[in-house]
């Protein structure tokens, strides 16, 4: 029973490591708001295991706070990633015709918008993960 | 309650904080393993749902032998509804500002249905803005 408990908190503790070493590399900033998310969840994990084991309700409405607010700041930095939800950034190479009718429609984006230039440069750089400057 | 029951109790209980303990773990590996965002999206809702469920259940049959209280039991029933509303929400906005500001492999995608749609949406578009 005493191995179990080990191997348990001992399961959570390396899957938080994965995540932060996730949060440190992440390509992207989603990325690293996703690896907040894991960490969250293993928190909560961390913390029923914890109750689990001293038998202990007093930290279950820590979890409640948690489940309540554990995903709005993937939904904040989601919205604050998104400038502009309505431009679209074309695939890399599916076809001919989706590719030319994205690039025609660029400078038709361009010419109301201020900011056209970022879809051009998603659309350069798409195949690979782009650096974020956060 | 007899002291066999107990020790059954706590072995199924045991059973389910293992294995959300696994899933949490093995979320964490895939962080690290997948290529892509949808594919750690992926990987990264299972500790979030059924690994959470799996502890709450382990940890409401933990607590049975030990509190009489049903508020208890209440606010586990509690955290997971809400874990099981909250999560669905931020994943698809996630996914929705990864693929609209092209932040995932295009290459590593099976079929790409959104991008046919965003397509004909395009040259209806087009076609109405050419008439």
């Amino acid at each position: 029973m005493t191995a179990l408990w080990i191997v348990i908190s001992v399961a959570l503790g390396v899957a938080a490591l994965l995540g932060t070493v996730r949060l440190f590399l992440g390509p992207s900033i989603l990325d690293r708001a996703l690896s907040v998310d894991v960490l969250v969840a293993s928190a909560m994990t961390g913390l029923g295991a914890y109750a689990a084991f001293n038998q202990d309700p007093t930290i279950l409405p820590t979890l409640l706070v948690l489940a309540l607010v554990g995903f709005t700041s993937s939904i904040s930095i989601s919205k604050f990633v998104a400038r502009r939800p309505e431009e679209y950034v074309p695939p890399q190479s599916t076809t001919d015709e989706t590719g030319t009718g994205a690039r025609q429609s660029a400078p038709a984006n361009g010419s109301d918008g201020s900011d056209g230039s970022g879809g051009s440069d998603g659309s350069n750089g798409s195949d690979a993960p782009e650096k974020e400057e956060s | 309650m007899s002291d066999e029951f107990v020790q059954v109790l706590d072995w199924i209980a045991m059973l389910c904080l293992l294995a959300g303990a696994l899933l949490t773990l093995v979320a964490g590996i895939g962080l690290i393993r997948f290529p892509d965002l949808l594919s750690r999206m992926h990987t990264a809702a299972k500790p979030q749902v059924l690994g959470l469920l799996l502890v709450l259940v382990g940890l409401g049959i933990r607590l049975i032998p030990a509190e009489t209280n049903v508020f208890n039991i209440g606010t586990l029933v509690l955290v997971g509804l809400f874990q099981v509303v909250t999560i669905p929400v931020a994943g698809h906005i996630a996914a929705r500002v990864g693929y609209r500001s092209g932040r995932i492999r295009h290459d590593l995608l099976v079929k790409d249905a959104l991008a046919e749609r965003l397509a004909e949406k395009e040259r209806t578009q087009e076609a109405e803005r050419a008439e």
